[in-house]
């Protein structure tokens, strides 16, 4: 009675803003105020710093903020610095039931249904340096998704199975909020062998799906990363994950007649989202990884083979008159040398001269010049090296070509 | 001459003025001396003539506490002095930018010739970044080394002149820790006032940039980088935005944030605008609370990128300029302990909390300042090395909470005073040697924690004191600070102090050395490398001696019965004669061994068995981790001592036994307890431990190295078996509260003889596994714990 009565009084104190909002001091409060739009929590610093507190006020009294949060509960939340045991328990008092998590920053705002579970925080720029308008206008936005969330959640309870899963799935789904209370294991009762794929897709990430794919054959890899791609149960994140595996698998197992198709995935990764870094890497490593075999480049860890096929340069070759012709390997970077069975000059189809010795280029090169005595004018020059790298590809370096 | 005539009658007037009145507004620095090459030279004779125009010793001292004019004429000329002395270093950090400018300006014209050949994104950036760096190398080579040199414009003469009558700034920038080229400090000042005069007034907004200044001039960091940072922190701290802990940081704090690597990408500006919006936390936030773990790991511990890549290898090579910041780098990308501290710790600092990163052995941590204590983060050893030093050389943990305290607002005002007194004797010590030292001497007993007063004072010491004096300064700095800073005191001994007595008689140097231990009450601030400070002593009692066994073996028995009664030290004065001692003669061992029985009997009285005497020990041994000290001790228990016996048998898990030479440590001990019998814990033949009567009583063993678990085996006493249900066997990687992590709650049966916990399926890899035993208050017994696993460190 006394709780109603103080919930009551608190309502009255918040009309003065003519919103809907009602302010309360308290968790339990709070839960029990809480209507559709649920709980608002206002989080700020108690006196380690001058501005949260300040701030978190100057948003609760907003009149374009309160418009936005509708019939939500108001509720202010302080965190000590280093709390006493007095401190600590008055924020216990203050948060009763509802279970308040730490932001990652403060001031912050935390949004509850009114069964207290906490639906998502907005928090950091988005109320340091925006506006009232703006943190109005993210307000709306976040309440209308966890509507949609919730008109899935209760489409859920009138069905079950895989169709259950995946509307629980879908209300996962929905940008910018948490998962659902206890989303995945409601879903794997629903669908124990998660035919929807959706239990899948919530537990993968980035980085969980680049060691799968890393793991494959290279043509399990390309077909893996394009379901992935595919399927809109992934975020962007994991599918550009998934393309980065992709790209490690090539560089380790691939070879230089995809080159153009692992561009293709770097596109597709900067496609999915430009600004996240994933992309920004994939964008460097098409110049860097994914380049021609020339005289420009020189060697690197992609085009190296792990057994001793032949690897045909693919830019320019200068190699036109006869003449006795030396290729000089210089070891740039990379954990290991370069180690070199030979060199072979064809014009067209034949071959018209060759240089099969073991040669290593490192810090301490040994044997590293091969040398081409080349009889007659070539109309087709095409360079064919043989290398003995097996699994320690990890080398770069510049390959150096002089008449002599 | 019109000049000198000019100045005579300025520096009479405002002499005049010592006399009469304190109005500081006509104390300034004349703009004639501080231009004048021999500046420094006319305010020493003027600070000496006043000086010695007292009567005595005894006169000068109140006459220099009671004059604030006098104060601030001792700290201009120490100014002008430390820019004289500075000069030298700041010449050649000109002359290496100018070089380095040179160099640059052909690598610049490198890049431009191949960017001009193929115009593409990377040759234009690696132009840009070569023209930026050129630039700075250029300014830089261009920077003032002298006062006069700075003094530009008339606007920053009349700057520097009324803010040399200032006597708070000036104790800030002469008095707040280790010296630094004053003049660019001064010169960085300066520019920064340029763009915001606000800082030209007293209050924290000056003091922020004054201890930027001193800081960036110390470590020889940009302007540019200086004025990003002090802008920053102003404007972030008038907005109220910052942690309440910069409002009244202590000068030496302040230098401590604003000392934070100034060239590192985690120390950018906008790295800092990064983590202020995205990490404002409490401050204990960020070095971890049992309930909160610590910043550092929002960012992922991994050692391979999402290609692959090792982190020691290539680990960045692929995303270029992906992240704008630091902050963002590391929360999405990880990084190993070096990123992860880097991160937590410039957080901290981008939220105006004092904090700074260390290396450890094999590691990088951090510290951050939380509640007026440095509290470590990420630590896995109490061996650290900070990366900032509050005085040069000085980069053991405890000198930061040194540099706290000795200029907290319990302590500010003793540590000037004695500052104002260490300038006096600075200025005398030429003319007056032993005025000067008289002076150093009161400077001290007013403030006898103060490093550069005994920096200054051994000096002077070495040149003209007496061995007496040597002596009795050395005595006096050993009965007083190891009370409160044993580690400094060792410093200070190990840096200076010890050298005074070199070629003195042992019995000075032995009287020296066994004061410190005398003195000493607690480790201090943290743990300390205490065998390599008595090592230090060692070799310097017997340095030169006809026969240093013997004056070796004096220092030995008088250091131990120094400490008996004080367990945090006699394992390490104990394992440090022991280890001395198998290096020397059987005859030397001998006479080693019987100092060692005879100090423990004399401190025991008659019949006290070893294990007894060495209780104390063995239990602090266990508490500080120190598993060399422990097993060092253990050597002088005899071996039918140490182990039960008739223990059952049982199956190992695979892998090796890798709780054997690792340590326990218990919630509490007992009457009941053997400590002797501890190491048995963790070996095959056995042993016992005994706790108090605990509510969750719990005994932690900590392995010699980080392990995968694969299982471990628990012996119960087989008594009172009442007292071990309810266990829980839990792991930690780090062994510190709100980190362990359960693995198997064994519930309230009663347990086997052997009882077995299987980790196979899911192996832990951790550093320290604890048996809980929940419940209680009730005592805790157990004959065994044997851990299997592999090393993975």
């Amino acid at each position: 009675m006394k709780k109603m009565l103080s919930i009551v009084l608190l309502a009255l104190m918040g009309a003065s803003s003519l919103s809907a909002v009602t302010k309360v001091s308290q968790g339990d409060a709070a839960l029990s105020a809480a209507g559709a739009n649920g709980i608002m929590v206002f989080h700020y610093a108690q006196d380690w710093d001058r501005y949260s507190k300040r701030r978190c006020d100057e948003l609760m009294k907003d009149s374009a903020v309160a418009a936005a949060a509708g019939d939500a509960v108001y509720m202010a939340y302080p965190r000590y610095e280093v709390p006493t045991k007095a401190e600590n328990a008055k924020m216990q008092e203050l948060r009763g039931k509802l279970n308040i998590p730490m932001p990652k920053t403060i001031p912050a705002i935390l949004f509850f249904n009114k069964e207290g579970h906490h639906l998502c925080t907005v928090e950091g720029r988005s109320l340091t340096a925006a506006d009232n308008a703006t943190v109005a206008k993210i307000v709306a936005s976040k309440l209308k998704a966890a509507k949609a969330q919730a008109d899935l959640l209760e489409q859920a309870q009138g069905v079950s199975g895989a169709e259950k899963a995946a509307l629980i799935g879908q209300a996962c789904r929905v940008p910018g909020l948490n998962f659902t209370a206890d989303a995945i294991k409601q879903m794997k009762e629903a669908d124990p062998q998660d035919s929807t794929g959706y239990i899948a897709a919530l537990e993968a990430n980035d980085y969980k799906l680049a060691d799968m794919v890393r793991k494959m054959e290279m043509d399990e890899g390309i077909k893996f990363v394009d379901k992935i791609l595919a399927d809109p149960k992934y975020t962007d994140l994991s599918k550009q994950g998934a393309i980065a595996g992709l790209l490690a698998l090539w560089r380790d197992k691939g070879n230089m007649s995809q080159v153009k198709l692992m561009q293709g995935y770097c596109d597709k990764s900067v496609a999915i989202d430009p600004d996240y870094y994933h992309a920004k890497s994939a964008s460097k490593i098409k110049t860097m990884w994914l380049k021609e075999f020339d005289l420009v480049s020189g060697w690197f860890k992609a085009m190296l083979p792990a057994d001793t096929t032949p690897v045909e340069m693919t830019g320019p070759i200068p190699i036109k008159q006869s003449g006795k012709y030396t290729l000089s390997f210089h070891y740039k970077s990379g954990k290991e040398g370069l180690t070199i069975k030979g060199v072979t000059l064809y014009d067209g189809k034949v071959k018209v001269a060759e240089d099969m010795h073991d040669g290593f280029a490192g810090h301490n090169p040994v044997n590293h010049v091969y040398t081409l005595n080349v009889t007659k004018a070539v109309k087709k020059p095409r360079l064919l090296f043989t290398f003995n790298q097996g699994e320690s590809r990890d080398s770069y370096g510049k390959i150096e070509l002089k008449r002599q | 001459m019109k000049n000198f005539a000019h100045f005579v009658i300025l520096l009479l007037l405002s002499l005049a003025q010592l006399s009469v009145h304190a109005d500081n507004s006509k104390l300034e620095i004349p703009a004639a001396i501080l231009k004048s090459p021999d500046g420094a030279a006319r305010l020493h004779a003027s600070v000496v003539k006043l000086l010695m125009g007292r009567k005595s010793t005894e006169a000068m001292i109140p006459f220099i506490e009671g004059s604030e004019a006098m104060q601030i004429r001792l700290a201009q000329w120490r100014l002008l002095q430390l820019a004289n002395a500075t000069e030298a270093p700041l010449k050649e950090q000109a002359g290496k930018a100018r070089s380095e400018a040179d160099k640059l300006k052909s690598e610049f014209e490198n890049k431009q010739a191949a960017y001009a050949k193929s115009k593409t994104n990377d040759n234009k950036q690696a132009v840009q970044d070569v023209g930026t760096r050129m630039q700075a190398a250029t300014a830089r080579a261009k920077e003032p080394t002298t006062i006069a040199d700075l003094l530009t414009s008339p606007n920053k003469a009349a700057q520097l002149s009324d803010l040399s009558a200032d006597l708070p700034w000036l104790q800030s920038l002469l008095y707040s820790g280790e010296q630094f080229p004053v003049t660019r400090a001064i010169y960085l000042f300066l520019e920064m006032a340029e763009k915001d005069a606000s800082i030209l007034k007293a209050g924290r907004k000056r003091d922020i940039a004054t201890a930027v200044a001193i800081e960036f001039a110390r470590n020889n960091w940009t302007l540019g980088r200086a004025q990003a940072r002090t802008t920053y922190y102003n404007k972030h701290w008038s907005q109220g935005r910052l942690n309440k802990q910069l409002d009244n940081l202590p000068m030496s704090q302040l230098r401590a944030l604003m000392g934070i690597k100034g060239e590192h990408k985690a120390g950018y500006v906008e790295n800092y605008q990064w983590c202020l919006d995205n990490v404002h936390v409490p401050a204990e936030h960020y070095v971890g609370t049992g309930e909160f773990y610590a910043v550092c790991w929002r960012g992922t511990y991994r050692p391979n990128n999402i290609y692959g890549d090792s982190i020691h290898v290539n680990f960045y090579e692929t995303y270029g300029d992906a992240f704008d910041t630091y902050g963002q780098e590391i929360c999405c990308m990880g990084g190993i302990c070096g990123a992860l501290s880097h991160f937590g710790a410039y957080a901290a600092a981008g939220n105006g909390i004092a904090a700074q990163t260390m290396g450890e052995p094999g590691h990088c941590a951090y510290t951050v300042l939380v509640d007026g204590k440095w509290c470590p983060a990420y630590s896995l050893s109490w061996q650290r090395w900070l990366h900032w030093h509050p005085w040069d050389g000085t980069g053991f943990f405890s000198a930061l909470q040194f540099s706290y305290d000795l200029y907290d607002g319990k302590n500010i005002a003793r540590t000037l005073k004695a500052m104002d007194l260490e300038t006096a004797a600075l200025a005398l010590q030429s003319k007056s040697p032993k005025v000067a030292l008289a002076l150093y001497q009161t400077a001290i007993k007013q403030q006898p924690l103060n490093v550069t007063t005994y920096r200054a004072y051994f000096d002077l010491l070495a040149k003209e004191g007496s061995l007496e004096d040597k002596v009795l300064s050395l005595r006096s700095l050993c009965q007083t600070m190891p009370k409160v800073a044993p580690e400094m005191a060792a410093y200070l001994m190990m840096s200076k102090g010890m050298a005074l007595l070199d070629g003195a008689p042992a019995e000075s140097r032995i009287l020296v050395a066994t004061e410190f231990w005398k003195a000493i009450k607690s480790m201090g601030p943290a743990p300390w490398d205490v065998a390599g400070f008595i090592s230090k002593q060692a070799d310097w009692v017997a340095k030169g001696e006809a026969k240093p066994e013997a004056a070796t073996l004096d220092f030995y028995g008088k250091m131990l019965a120094a400490v008996i009664a004080k367990p945090d030290f006699t394992p390490a004065v104990m394992t440090w004669g022991n280890t001395w001692g198998v290096k020397q003669s059987v005859s030397v061992q001998r006479a080693l061994s019987q100092r060692t029985v005879q100090v423990i009997s004399m401190a025991s009285g008659k019949g006290a068995s070893i294990e007894t005497l060495l209780r104390g020990a063995l239990i602090s041994a266990e508490n500080m981790g120190d598993i060399s000290s422990f097993y060092a001790l253990m050597k002088n228990v005899p071996e039918k001592e140490r182990y039960l016996g008739g223990m059952p048998t049982w199956e190992p898990f695979a892998g090796e036994l890798v709780s054997k030479g690792g340590l326990i440590r218990l919630s509490s001990t007992c009457e009941f307890d053997t400590p002797a019998m501890h190491a048995g814990i963790l070996d095959p033949r056995g042993g016992k431990f005994h706790t108090g009567k605990d509510e969750n009583a719990w005994v932690t063993v900590q392995l010699p190295y980080v392990c995968q678990i694969n299982g471990v085996v628990i012996v119960p006493t087989g008594n009172s078996t009442f007292r071990q249900q309810n266990m829980v066997v839990q792991v930690s990687a780090n062994g510190e509260e709100g980190s362990w992590v359960d693995v198997k709650d064994l519930g309230p049966a009663t347990p086997q003889r052997v009882t077995r916990v299987d980790m196979s399926a899911n192996p832990q890899k951790a550093l320290y596994v604890r048996i809980l035993r929940k419940g209680g208050p009730e005592f805790f017994h157990l004959n065994g714990i044997y851990v299997y696993g592999k090393r993975v460190s």
